[in-house]
């Protein structure tokens, strides 16, 4: 989405009508008003006003000369999808008026224009403007609330605002993605955001264990449920009560384990180990797995059932050569951390020392960047982390890497989103800096950021 | 740094009693990075009989295991002879939790993302079902022009 400008600067608006008089008017009526108001008397200088610059409010008669109305609204919702359009009609062509609505258009106003029908209306449309400027402010504010987790990037903005769009739900969580990715840390942040933010956060591996031990760890036990048991003992589940639970390697259970858990989940209930009476829970599961357990299901090694059940919000987690432009921030973050603990002062990286940091592919994803960070915290004694201090099979080998979750062939369009979506995040979400990259004008980039809106 | 009794594992594999240095070089240095234990899986088309002491294979995987052990790193072989791509699968299901990663260790046909220069190679067969990221590391280049910097 583009930018929408903050309402603490006036709004502009462009008028455009063949008809001088109307035009007068029309712009002295809004100039009183506060707007920042300009006039084209063509359609042409309209199309070039708009390209030239960012209008919020166009009111455009809907028949011009050779460009019509629509034109000028096709023109403006191409390069700017947030500018609210109003067609001046006359007599006989409120059909098309009604057409342009469709295709866009905020709404349309009936020639000879009433003074305070024209205020009335300009109003709603700023106050629309005023509420999508509202919507993105609260989200980019509430992305800063989820600190923890570091990233600009496209994908990391994603995950930030679908963790902030179900901040009120208690619904259950699958997160996918590879070892070392940062799925419990999205977990907690889930939690502390959610409505059971008050309860613990209880995080459990569940490949650790054996079934018995595993139903120990998560349902208790009664007294004497078996030897060495001499005293009943409450499980996960109970002590995360109006809290959430994290199971991790959920993919890794077995098929005893799920139902026993489907169950859990459908029951809202746990029995303890050698006992009989249901102790009622009120927790929510965060699963996370580094197996697709789609995959799995249609092998029959996981239950659809509980895969359903748990799906009910699913996050997948970039792998970091997924989302390279956040290892300078990542890397930094880390630098920071090891340099106050080991108590060195370490301002940065080398430009050739952050080149193969950012290049090199992590098949440990964030863990191992962490480590290597450490690592060469620890071996440099100057200010700044050069190359030799990084480990040396980085500098040595190159990787070939297959990653499998994405054997599928992608499509031409697929790579061509992600490409457009890698460039914007690299310049910063510069639009005419990433057009020129691309080797596209403004407006195509513009028309193809809409269409990945549409698609997503 | 040593973290390396962790609950999680990398994949060493291995193919036909023969490996790559740099494989097992590198599987260690990711091992002590990221706080895993390392499984070796060698495996066989065939078994080769030796009339006494180890085989041919065997020998490799003891070496190796040596060699990783010498860096305090936890560690487990397998050898297993018969079709690559079902023992790989079989093992890889058996193992809890499964693997971080796999470091292909075997022969050159890995070579960029997806592409082996055999179209007709055993991992081909299965790569759809594997869930981790399989690396190979080689040397750089050494041949590659370096850039002259002006002063």
């Amino acid at each position: 989405m583009g930018k929408l400008k903050t309402m603490q600067t006036k709004i502009s608006v462009l008028i455009v009508d063949d008809e001088e008089i109307a035009l007068k008017a029309l712009t002295r009526i809004l100039s009183t008003e506060g707007y920042d108001v300009v006039s084209a008397g063509k359609g042409e200088k309209a199309i070039k006003l708009i390209h030239s610059r960012w209008f919020d409010i166009i009111l455009t008669d809907l028949l011009i000369d050779t460009i019509s109305g629509l034109d000028v609204l096709e023109a403006a919702k191409k390069r700017y999808p947030e500018t609210e359009v109003i067609l001046l009609t006359g007599y006989g062509s409120v059909d098309s008026a009604i057409e342009a609505t469709k295709r866009g258009a905020f709404h349309y106003l009936q020639k000879p224009v009433k003074p305070d029908e024209l205020r009335n209306i300009v109003k709603r449309a700023v106050e629309k403007i005023q509420l999508t400027v509202k919507i993105q402010d609260l989200e980019a504010g509430n992305q800063n609330e989820f600190s923890s987790i570091l990233g600009n990037s496209h994908k990391i903005t994603d995950i930030k605002k679908l963790i902030w769009r179900i901040k009120d739900s208690d619904s259950n969580i699958l997160i996918t993605g590879e070892s070392g990715t940062g799925k419990e840390l999205v977990a907690r942040a889930i939690h502390e955001s959610s409505p059971k933010a008050q309860g613990k956060f209880l995080p459990f591996n569940c490949a650790s264990f054996t079934d018995d031990l595993l139903a120990n760890e998560l349902f208790g036990h009664e007294k004497e449920a078996f030897t060495g048991a001499t005293k009943s003992m409450s499980g996960l589940f109970e002590s995360a009560d109006k809290g959430t639970v994290f199971l991790d390697e959920v993919g890794d259970m077995s098929s005893a384990m799920q139902v026993k858990l489907l169950r859990v989940i459908q029951e809202r209930e746990v029995i303890r180990v050698g006992g009989i009476t249901p102790i009622p829970i009120d927790i929510r599961i965060i699963a996370a797995t580094n197996k697709d357990l789609k995959k799995l299901c249609s092998k029959e090694y996981f239950r659809q059932d509980l895969y359903f059940r748990l799906n009910v919000i699913s996050i997948h987690m970039p792998n970091l050569s997924e989302r390279r432009e956040d290892i300078p921030l990542l890397a930094s973050h880390f630098l920071k951390l090891y340099s106050a603990k080991i108590g060195k002062n370490i301002s940065g990286f080398s430009d050739e020392a952050l080149g193969l940091l950012t290049s090199y592919e992590y098949p440990g994803n964030i863990r191992e960047l962490e480590n290597i960070v450490e690592h060469a915290v620890s071996m440099t004694n100057k200010q700044i982390i050069n190359i030799e201090n990084l480990p040396k099979d980085l500098v040595d080998y190159d990787l070939f890497t297959f990653h499998g979750q994405d054997e599928a062939f992608r499509t031409l369009a697929e790579l061509e989103k992600e490409y457009i979506r890698w460039v914007l995040d690299y310049v910063g979400n510069k639009k005419n800096e990433a057009a020129k990259i691309l080797g596209i004008n403004r407006v195509s980039l513009y028309r193809k950021l809409k269409r990945f809106e549409f698609e997503d | 740094m040593n973290k390396t009794n962790s609950k999680d594992w990398i994949l060493l594999l291995l193919e036909d009693g023969v490996f790559h240095e740099e494989s097992v070089y590198y599987a260690i240095n990711l091992a002590k990075r990221i706080g895993c234990s390392i499984s070796i899986l060698m495996l066989m088309a065939n078994a080769a009989h030796e009339s006494e002491g180890l085989n041919n294979e065997q020998k490799i995987v003891k070496k190796i295991i040596n060699a990783i052990k010498a860096e305090k790193i936890n560690t487990q072989a397998k050898i297993k002879y018969g079709d690559k791509a079902s023992e790989f699968l079989k093992h890889l299901a058996a193992s809890k939790p499964s693997f971080a990663a796999t470091v292909w260790g075997g022969r050159e046909e890995f070579a960029a993302g997806h592409n082996f220069k055999k179209k007709d190679h055993w991992f081909l067969k299965i790569k759809a079902n594997i869930q981790c990221p399989v690396v190979r590391p080689a040397a750089k280049d050494k041949f590659k022009p370096k850039l002259k910097i002006k002063n």
